[in-house]
C-alpha cells in the first residue's frame, strides 16, 4: 500500500530506468551486445540531456546489477513530482525504430481510443469490482492506474519526438502490460528500441537523437504537467 | 624370420586391421545415436502433447493470428482450414498447439518452437488457464515488443475461434510468472475477446 501522492506543483524529477542488469542481460544481439549495457549507455546520455535542461535525474541503477521490478518502482516512488521511463532494446521489430509504451491494464481502465501495441485492436471501458482499500492508500498493485491518462500525454509526447528522429517508429505510443510500469505511482513509460541486432556502434550513436529527444518531449511535458494524477 | 614369426605378424596385423574396422563401425554407430535421441525427444513432446482430436471435430476455416508479413511490429489473421473440437477447451487446445506448430514462415513465428502446451483449463466462468513447458519463457525472443506480440498471438486468436473464453491466464509448468521473458506482466489474466474490426491504428510512418 501506499501514501497517496500530495499535488504535484511542477515537475522536477525524471527518474531513469536502465531496464535489466546483473546476471540479467535482457536481449542479446549476435555480435554479443546485451541490452543491459546498450540501456546503461542510453541511461547516462539521456540523464545528461535531461539535467542540461534543469531536471534532477535519479537512476535505478547505476551499475551492472539487477533491482527487482518492485524495487525499481520504490525509487520512482520516493521522488515527488516525478516522472519515469524505463529503457528497453527489443530482439524483434523493424531495426532502429523507436517505441514507447503506457501500462495497459488487463481488464481496461484505459480509455477506449488506445491502441494496443501489436494487434490494432483498441482497449474499451471494461467496469470490473475493485477491491476495498482505505480511501487514502492506494494497492501496490494498481498504482499506475489513477496515472494511465498522464502517462499516455507523457507516451505520446515521446513518441512523436521518436518519430521524427527514428523513421519507421509510430507516431504515437502504444499500450502493453510492461510489468515495471505497473506499480510506479507517477507518469510512466517504457521506450523500446528495435533491436539487439544492430551493429552495436549503430546502436550506441542512436543514444545522442534518443537522448534529444527524449529531453524535449519531458520539456513539453511539462508544461502540462498537472497538479494530482488524472 | 621363422615362418612361425610371419604367421604371427600376419595375424597381429589382421586383428589391428579387424580393430581399426570395428572401431569405424562403432563410430558410425555411436554418431547414428545422436538422430535417435532427437527422435526421443520428439517422441516424448509427442507423448506430452500428442495431436488433440475428438469425436466431434470438424475441418473448420480458423482465424490464426502470426506477425504479419506486411508489417513485422503487428499481427495479421490467417485462415486456416482445421479440424477443431466442438469443446471449447480442446479447440482451444488444438489452436494454441497449430499456432506453435505451423507458422506460415519462420519470419511469422511469435511462440517459441520448442513450447509445448501442457494443458488447458475452461471455468464455466469463462476463465481460461493455458499451462505451458519453459521453453515459452526460456526460448522466447526477450523484448516489450517480441512478447506482446506472443502473449496477442494466444489472445487474439481465442478470442476470434473460441467464444466461450472471456479470459486466460498463463502459466508455465502450473506457476504464475511474473514476467513472460523479463518485460511483460503475466502476473493477471488477459482479456479474451474478438477484436474490434480493425481500426488502421497504430499509425506506421
Amino acid at each position: 500500500m501506499l501514501p497517496p501522492q500530495q499535488p504535484a506543483e511542477t515537475l522536477r524529477t525524471v527518474v531513469i530506468d536502465p531496464g535489466h542488469g546483473g546476471g540479467d542481460t535482457g536481449a542479446r544481439g549476435p555480435s554479443g551486445v546485451e541490452e543491459k549495457d546498450v540501456v546503461m549507455d542510453f541511461a547516462r546520455v539521456v540523464g545528461d540531456s535531461l539535467r542540461a535542461q534543469g531536471f534532477t535525474v535519479v537512476m535505478t541503477r547505476i551499475a551492472d546489477v539487477d533491482p527487482s521490478l518492485d524495487d525499481r518502482a520504490t525509487v520512482a516512488n520516493a521522488q515527488k513530482d516525478a516522472i519515469f521511463i524505463s529503457l528497453h532494446v527489443g530482439s524483434v521489430g523493424p531495426l532502429g525504430t523507436m517505441r514507447t509504451y503506457t501500462y495497459l491494464y488487463p481488464s481496461a481502465v484505459a480509455p477506449a481510443d488506445i491502441p494496443i501495441a501489436g494487434t490494432g485492436a483498441v482497449g474499451g471501458p471494461n467496469a470490473r469490482a475493485q477491491v476495498s482499500v482505505p480511501a487514502n492508500f492506494v494497492p501496490w498493485r494498481e498504482a499506475q492506474k489513477p496515472f494511465l491518462g498522464q502517462s499516455r500525454k507523457l507516451g505520446d509526447l515521446i513518441q512523436l519526438e521518436l518519430s521524427q528522429k527514428f523513421k519507421g517508429s509510430p507516431e504515437i505510443s502504444w499500450s502493453a502490460p510492461v510489468a515495471v510500469l505497473r506499480s510506479v505511482e507517477a507518469p510512466a513509460v517504457a521506450v523500446e528500441i528495435s533491436s539487439v541486432a544492430l551493429d552495436p556502434q549503430k546502436l550506441q550513436d542512436l543514444g545522442g537523437d534518443l537522448a534529444d529527444a527524449i529531453a524535449r518531449a519531458v520539456q513539453a511535458y511539462k508544461s502540462i504537467y498537472p497538479p494530482g494524477g488524472q | 624370420m621363422t615362418r612361425q614369426m610371419q604367421i604371427i605378424v600376419i595375424c597381429v596385423m589382421a586383428a589391428a586391421l579387424a580393430g581399426l574396422l570395428s572401431l569405424r563401425t562403432l563410430h558410425r554407430r555411436v554418431r547414428q545415436l545422436a538422430p535417435a535421441r532427437t527422435t526421443e525427444e520428439q517422441e516424448r513432446r509427442e507423448v506430452i502433447a500428442p495431436p488433440i482430436s475428438t469425436p466431434t471435430d470438424v475441418t473448420t476455416s480458423a482465424q490464426l493470428f502470426w506477425i504479419s508479413p506486411a508489417a513485422t511490429d503487428q499481427l495479421a489473421p490467417v485462415t486456416v482450414q482445421l479440424p477443431l473440437s466442438a469443446d471449447p477447451a480442446q479447440r482451444a487446445k488444438q489452436l494454441i498447439n497449430e499456432l506453435i506448430a505451423n507458422p506460415p514462415t519462420p519470419a511469422q513465428r511469435t511462440l517459441p518452437p520448442g513450447a509445448t502446451l501442457l494443458d488447458f483449463y475452461l471455468l464455466p466462468n469463462g476463465q481460461a488457464v493455458a499451462d505451458f513447458s519453459d521453453e515459452l519463457s526460456t526460448e522466447m525472443p526477450s523484448g516489450i515488443l517480441s512478447e506482446w506480440l506472443a502473449v496477442s498471438s494466444i489472445v487474439d486468436t481465442l478470442g476470434v475461434n473460441v467464444p466461450q473464453i472471456s479470459e486466460l491466464k498463463i502459466l508455465v509448468h502450473g506457476h504464475e510468472i511474473e514476467t513472460l521473458s523479463g518485460h511483460i506482466d503475466m502476473s493477471d489474466f488477459f482479456d479474451v475477446r474478438p477484436p474490434a474490426p480493425a481500426p488502421a491504428l497504430p499509425i506506421t510512418k
